[in-house]
C-alpha cells in the first residue's frame, strides 16, 4: 500500500490554525468531511476522542498520527496537517510539541488495511529527512508531491 | 555470558495485529531495560524499543516474529514480552 492511496491533495492543510489537540483534530477531520470522505463527523470524531483516551497517538520527533476505526468511512483514508507553532498532543516519548499530523480513518472491519496504512505511514516517517521536509513544506500541492515522490522511492 | 542474550520465536495472537496501542505498551516494556531489543519480521530486524519502527513491520495477526535482547536483563525482557504478546495485550 501507497501512501498516496489513501491520502489526496485536497485532504492537506499546511497551515493548522487550531491551537490544541481537539481543534487540531476537528480541523483534520473537516478536510475529510470537504473532501466527501467522512460522511458523519461527530461519529468519527467520537472514535478518535475515544482513542486518544486511551494514550496519546503522537509517537515523538514532532509526529502524532490520530486515528479511529468508524463505518462513516468506506475505504480507509487520512488528512494531513502542519501546525507551524505545534501543540501540546498528551505525553509523548520526547515530550516534544507535534506539528505533523496524519489523521487515518478507516472502516470498523478493515483492520487489515488500517494497519497497512499505518505501517506504511510510518516506514516513511521514520526516515528524518522526510519528516523535515515535509514540515518546511507551504503549500499543499507541494507536501503532496514530497509525499509522492517518497512513495516511489521507497518498497 | 549465556544470560545476557535471550531469544524467542512467537506469533501475533491479537485480532487486530501490532496496532499502534500494542505497540506502545511493548516499547514502553522494552524500554524499561538497558539492553539492545530487535524484533524480526520476515528477514527484517528493527529495533524493538521505536515505536515507528516496530509499526512499519506491519504485523497483522498470524505473523511470525523473533524477539532478540542483548545485554543486561535480557532474560528478562524477553519473557516480559512474550507474555505481553501471548496474552494478546489484554485485548479480548
Amino acid at each position: 500500500m501507497k501512501m498516496v492511496d489513501f491520502l489526496k491533495a485536497e485532504a492537506i492543510k499546511v497551515s493548522l490554525e487550531a491551537k490544541n489537540k481537539k481543534g487540531i483534530i476537528e480541523e483534520l477531520l473537516e478536510l475529510l468531511v470537504q473532501t466527501g470522505k467522512v460522511k458523519d463527523k461527530s461519529n468519527v470524531l467520537n472514535a478518535i476522542f475515544e482513542r486518544e483516551k486511551i494514550g496519546s497517538t503522537a509517537i515523538g520527533k514532532g509526529v502524532a498520527i490520530p486515528h479511529a476505526k468508524s463505518n462513516a468511512v468506506t475505504e480507509v483514508t487520512a488528512a494531513c496537517g502542519i501546525s507551524f507553532e505545534g501543540v501540546d498532543f498528551g505525553h509523548t516519548v520526547d515530550d516534544e510539541p507535534v506539528r505533523l499530523f496524519f489523521l487515518l480513518v478507516a472502516p470498523n472491519d478493515a483492520a487489515g488495511p488500517h494497519l497497512k496504512a499505518l505501517a506504511r505511514l510510518s516506514r516513511l516517517l521514520h526516515n528524518s529527512g522526510f519528516r523535515e521536509s515535509l514540515m518546511k513544506a507551504t503549500a499543499k500541492e507541494e507536501l503532496f508531491s514530497i509525499i509522492s515522490e517518497e512513495d516511489r522511492k521507497r518498497q | 555470558m549465556r544470560n545476557n542474550l535471550a531469544e524467542v520465536l512467537l506469533e501475533v495472537r491479537n485480532k487486530t495485529g501490532l496496532h499502534m496501542r500494542a505497540i506502545t505498551l511493548f516499547v514502553k516494556q522494552a524500554s524499561r531495560f538497558s539492553c539492545k531489543v530487535t524484533v524480526e519480521k520476515n528477514g527484517e530486524a528493527v529495533d524493538g524499543k521505536s515505536i515507528t519502527s516496530l509499526m512499519a513491520l506491519g504485523a497483522e495477526k498470524g505473523s511470525k516474529l523473533r524477539i532478540v535482547a542483548v545485554g543486561d536483563g535480557a532474560q528478562q525482557v524477553v519473557g516480559k514480552l512474550k507474555k505481553l504478546i501471548d496474552d494478546k495485550f489484554g485485548e479480548k
